[in-house]
C-alpha cells in the first residue's frame, strides 16, 4: 500500500517531467525571464516614485504565478485531470479557457502561499538589496522599505485608506471584465490584486511591528510581567524554575515542533491544495463528491463547498429574485462575498479535501516532497561547493543564475509532484466512491481515470478491503 | 477490527516518513552551511580569495594594559592573537570579523577588537583581543570572516590555535599578569 504510493507519486513525477520537459522547461524560464526583467525594471522605477517599483515588483510575481499556473495546467492535462469529468461538464467553468481568468482565481492563494513559506520576503530582499546597491546604504534616496515603513507608523490612516481604496478599484474593474470581456481588464485586475497583496503583506509586517512596540509600552504588559514574576516565586517556593521550564518548553516548539509542522507538514499540504484549485472547480466538486462515496450524478449546482457563489445563491434561493433596493443590497453583497467565494474559501476547501486523502497516501506525499526539496538543497549546495566562497559583489552579479540554475530543475518538478498527487487523490476518491456505492458501479465499472503507473492491481486490492 | 488495525499501521507509516522527511531536511538545510570553510594552522599562511592570512604568535594574560595605561582585568583570561592578512590580489582583504570557536561556544572579540584588512598590495599585522573562560579554552580555533549586511557564500578562514586537552592547563597557569597588544602596523609586500 505504502509503496504503491510512493511509486505512483515518484514514476508518475518523473514521466510526467519527462515529457513534457522541453515545453514547461520553456514555460518556466519565460517566466523567471519576465519575473528578472520586473525586478530589475522595479529597481530603476524606485529613481521615481518607491509606489512604481512596489507595483512592478507585483509584476514580478505575477510573471513567476503565471509559468507555475501554466506548468501545472499541462501537466493536469497530461494526467488527463479534465477527462474525469463528463462531456458536457468540461468546458462550464471559465479557468479552463482564459489563463487570465485562472490567474485572478488563484493569485490569491498562491501569493500568500509564497508570503507564508517566505518567498515574498526573500524576493522583497533581493529587491532591497538591489536598491542599496543602487542608492547606497547612506542615501536620502526612499526605498520601497522606507516609503512602506513610513506609512506604516505614521501615517497608518492612509494606508489602510489606500487598501480600501485599491480594492473598491479592483472589484469595479473585476466587474467590468466580466461584462465586457476585455481580456486587457483581466490583466490590470491581476497586476491590482498583487499589488493589492503585495501592500498588504509587505505593509502589514510594519503595521504589525510597530503595533508589537506600541503594546510593549502599555501598563498591561507590565501587570503581566508582574503576575510572571509572581508566579514564578511562587513556585520557587517548591523548588522548582518556572521561567526556565517556560523557556525550554517555548524553545522546543520553535525550534522542534513549529518547523517539522511547518516546512515538513504544512507547506506540501497547502501547496497541494492550492495547486488543485488549478484544476477547476468543477474537478474540485466530483472530488469531493468522490471522497463522501457519491456518484458523479448525485451533483446538484450550487451544492457543494467548491460551486460558484452564483450557483450557491441559485441553489439556496426560495421564492422570486429580489427587486429595487433588495436587489442593489444583493448585488453588493454578491460582488463582497463572490470575491471571497471565488477566491477566498475555495483554497480551504481544497486542504480539507486533500487532508482526507488518507494517512498513507499523506505520508507518501509529503516524503516525495521533502525528498523534491532535499534534492533542491543538496544541488544548492553543491553549486555553492563547486564555486566556492566569494564576496558579496560576486554574489549580487551572479547568484540571479545559480538560482536559475537550481530552480529550473527543481521547481517543475515540484509543479509535476502536485499534479500527480492530485491525481492520485481523486484516484483515492473514486475508488472510495466505487466501493461505497456498487450499483453504480456496475453501470460505470470505474471511474475513468488514465492511469500512468500500474497502481490498478493495488487500488483494487485496497478498493476491495 | 481489521479496518482499525490497517488504519492503524497507515498512520504508524505515515508518522515515519514524516519523520524520515524532517531528518532529511534538517541535514540538507543549506542555512546550516551557508559558507567554505578554509582551514589553517599557526604559522602557515591560509590562502583565501584576495590574499592570505596568518596567526603568527598567541599571548595570554589576566590583566589588559593598551594605549599605556592599564585598561582591564579579568577572572578569565584575556588572549591576545597576532594575526597578519597580506592582499596579494587585486581587490582589498576585509576579513573584518573575528571570533573564537570552542565546540558551540563563540567568543565575539573583546570590545572593538575585530579582525584584519589590508588593502592590495600591502600587509597588515593586528593584535585582535578576546576575552575567554579558562573552562572552555579546548580545541580554541580562530574564525575570520567578513562582517557583510548582504548575504552570499563566503569564506572564513578557521586556524586551530593549538589548545588541547594535555596542554590546557600549561595555557591556563601562563595566563597570569600583564598583556599589551601592539597597535595596528602596515607595510608594503616584498
Amino acid at each position: 500500500m505504502l509503496w504503491t504510493e510512493l511509486r505512483v507519486l515518484i514514476v508518475d513525477t518523473g514521466r510526467v517531467w519527462w515529457r513534457l520537459l522541453p515545453i514547461i522547461m520553456g514555460v518556466y524560464l519565460l517566466g523567471w525571464l519576465g519575473s528578472e526583467l520586473s525586478l530589475r525594471v522595479a529597481v530603476i522605477l524606485g529613481d521615481i516614485s518607491p509606489w512604481l517599483t512596489l507595483i512592478m515588483f507585483a509584476f514580478s510575481f505575477v510573471c513567476t504565478l503565471a509559468a507555475a499556473i501554466v506548468i501545472l495546467t499541462l501537466a493536469g492535462r497530461e494526467l488527463g485531470i479534465r477527462q474525469l469529468l463528463p462531456e458536457d461538464e468540461r468546458e462550464i467553468d471559465d479557468r479552463d479557457t482564459s489563463i487570465i481568468r485562472l490567474l485572478g482565481i488563484t493569485l490569491l492563494p498562491f501569493l500568500g502561499m509564497y508570503a507564508a513559506f517566505g518567498q515574498v520576503a526573500e524576493a522583497a530582499q533581493r529587491l532591497i538589496t538591489q536598491q542599496w546597491i543602487r542608492y547606497g546604504f547612506l542615501s536620502d534616496q526612499q526605498t520601497v522599505l522606507g516609503a512602506l515603513y513610513d506609512m506604516a507608523t505614521k501615517h497608518l490612516g492612509w494606508l489602510v485608506t489606500m487598501l480600501v481604496g485599491i480594492y473598491v478599484v479592483r472589484r469595479l474593474l473585476d466587474f467590468l471584465a466580466e461584462r465586457t470581456g476585455l481580456r486587457i481588464l483581466g490583466i490590470v485586475v491581476v497586476l491590482i490584486e498583487a499589488f493589492f497583496l503585495l501592500l498588504v503583506v509587505t505593509g502589514g509586517i510594519r503595521v504589525l511591528q510597530t503595533f508589537g512596540v506600541w503594546l510593549n509600552d502599555r501598563a498591561v504588559m507590565q501587570w503581566l510581567a508582574a503576575i510572571k514574576n509572581a508566579l514564578a516565586d511562587l513556585f520557587a517556593v517548591f523548588k522548582i524554575d518556572l521561567p526556565e521550564i517556560l523557556t525550554r518548553i517555548w524553545t522546543f516548539i520553535t525550534d522542534t515542533i513549529w518547523p517539522v509542522l511547518v516546512d515538513v507538514i504544512a507547506q506540501p499540504m497547502l501547496w497541494l491544495a492550492v495547486a488543485a484549485l488549478v484544476f477547476g472547480s468543477r474537478v474540485l466538486s466530483l472530488a469531493e463528491l468522490w471522497r463522501k462515496g457519491q456518484p458523479y450524478a448525485a451533483r446538484v449546482p450550487g451544492a457543494t463547498a467548491f460551486a460558484r457563489y452564483r450557483e450557491k445563491r441559485a441553489f439556496r434561493r426560495l421564492g422570486p429574485p429580489p427587486k429595487g433596493v433588495r436587489l442593489a443590497a444583493a448585488r453588493i453583497q454578491e460582488a463582497f462575498f463572490g470575491d471571497i467565494d471565488d477566491k477566498y474559501l475555495p483554497a480551504l476547501h481544497a486542504l480539507r479535501l486533500v487532508l482526507r486523502a488518507g494517512p498513507i497516501f499523506l505520508g507518501a506525499y509529503i516524503f516525495v516532497y521533502s525528498l523534491v526539496i532535499i534534492l533542491g538543497n543538496y544541488l544548492e549546495m553543491s553549486i555553492n561547493w563547486l564555486v566556492g566562497g566569494h564576496e558579496i559583489q560576486f554574489w549580487v552579479r551572479w547568484e540571479p543564475v545559480f538560482a536559475l540554475i537550481q530552480d529550473a530543475l527543481i521547481e517543475p518538478v515540484r509543479l509535476c509532484l502536485l499534479a500527480v498527487a492530485f491525481r492520485r487523490c481523486l484516484e483515492l476518491f473514486a475508488l472510495r466512491s466505487a466501493a461505497s456505492t456498487p450499483v453504480q458501479i456496475e453501470a460505470r465499472p470505474e471511474p475513468q481515470v488514465p492511469a500512468m503507473a500500474s497502481a490498478g492491481s493495488g487500488l483494487r486490492a485496497e478498493a476491495g478491503s | 477490527m481489521r479496518m482499525a488495525q490497517s488504519r492503524l499501521v497507515g498512520v504508524l507509516a505515515a508518522i515515519a516518513l514524516v519523520v524520515v522527511s524532517t531528518i532529511g531536511l534538517r541535514l540538507s538545510d543549506p542555512e546550516e552551511q551557508k559558507f567554505e570553510v578554509i582551514n589553517g594552522v599557526v604559522g602557515e599562511p591560509a590562502k583565501v580569495n584576495n590574499g592570505e592570512v596568518t596567526v603568527t604568535e598567541l599571548r595570554v594574560g589576566t590583566i589588559l594594559k593598551q594605549f599605556g595605561r592599564i585598561q582591564d582585568s579579568t577572572d578569565g583570561m584575556f588572549m591576545v592573537i597576532r594575526v597578519t592578512g597580506a592582499a596579494t590580489g587585486p581587490r582589498p582583504l576585509e576579513l573584518n570579523a573575528a571570533r573564537l570557536l570552542s565546540g558551540d561556544l563563540r567568543y565575539e572579540g573583546y570590545q572593538s577588537s575585530s579582525g584584519v584588512h589590508a588593502e592590495p598590495g600591502f600587509e597588515t599585522t593586528v593584535d585582535v583581543v578576546f576575552e575567554v573562560a579558562p573552562a572552555h579554552i579546548d580545541d580554541l580555533t580562530l574564525e575570520l570572516g567578513s562582517n557583510e549586511v548582504l548575504r552570499g557564500y563566503q569564506q572564513r578562514v578557521r586556524i586551530k590555535l593549538g589548545i588541547t586537552p594535555a596542554n590546557m592547563e600549561q595555557w591556563r597557569t601562563t595566563a597570569r599578569g600583564l598583556i599589551e597588544p601592539m597597535t595596528d602596523t602596515t607595510r608594503a609586500i616584498p
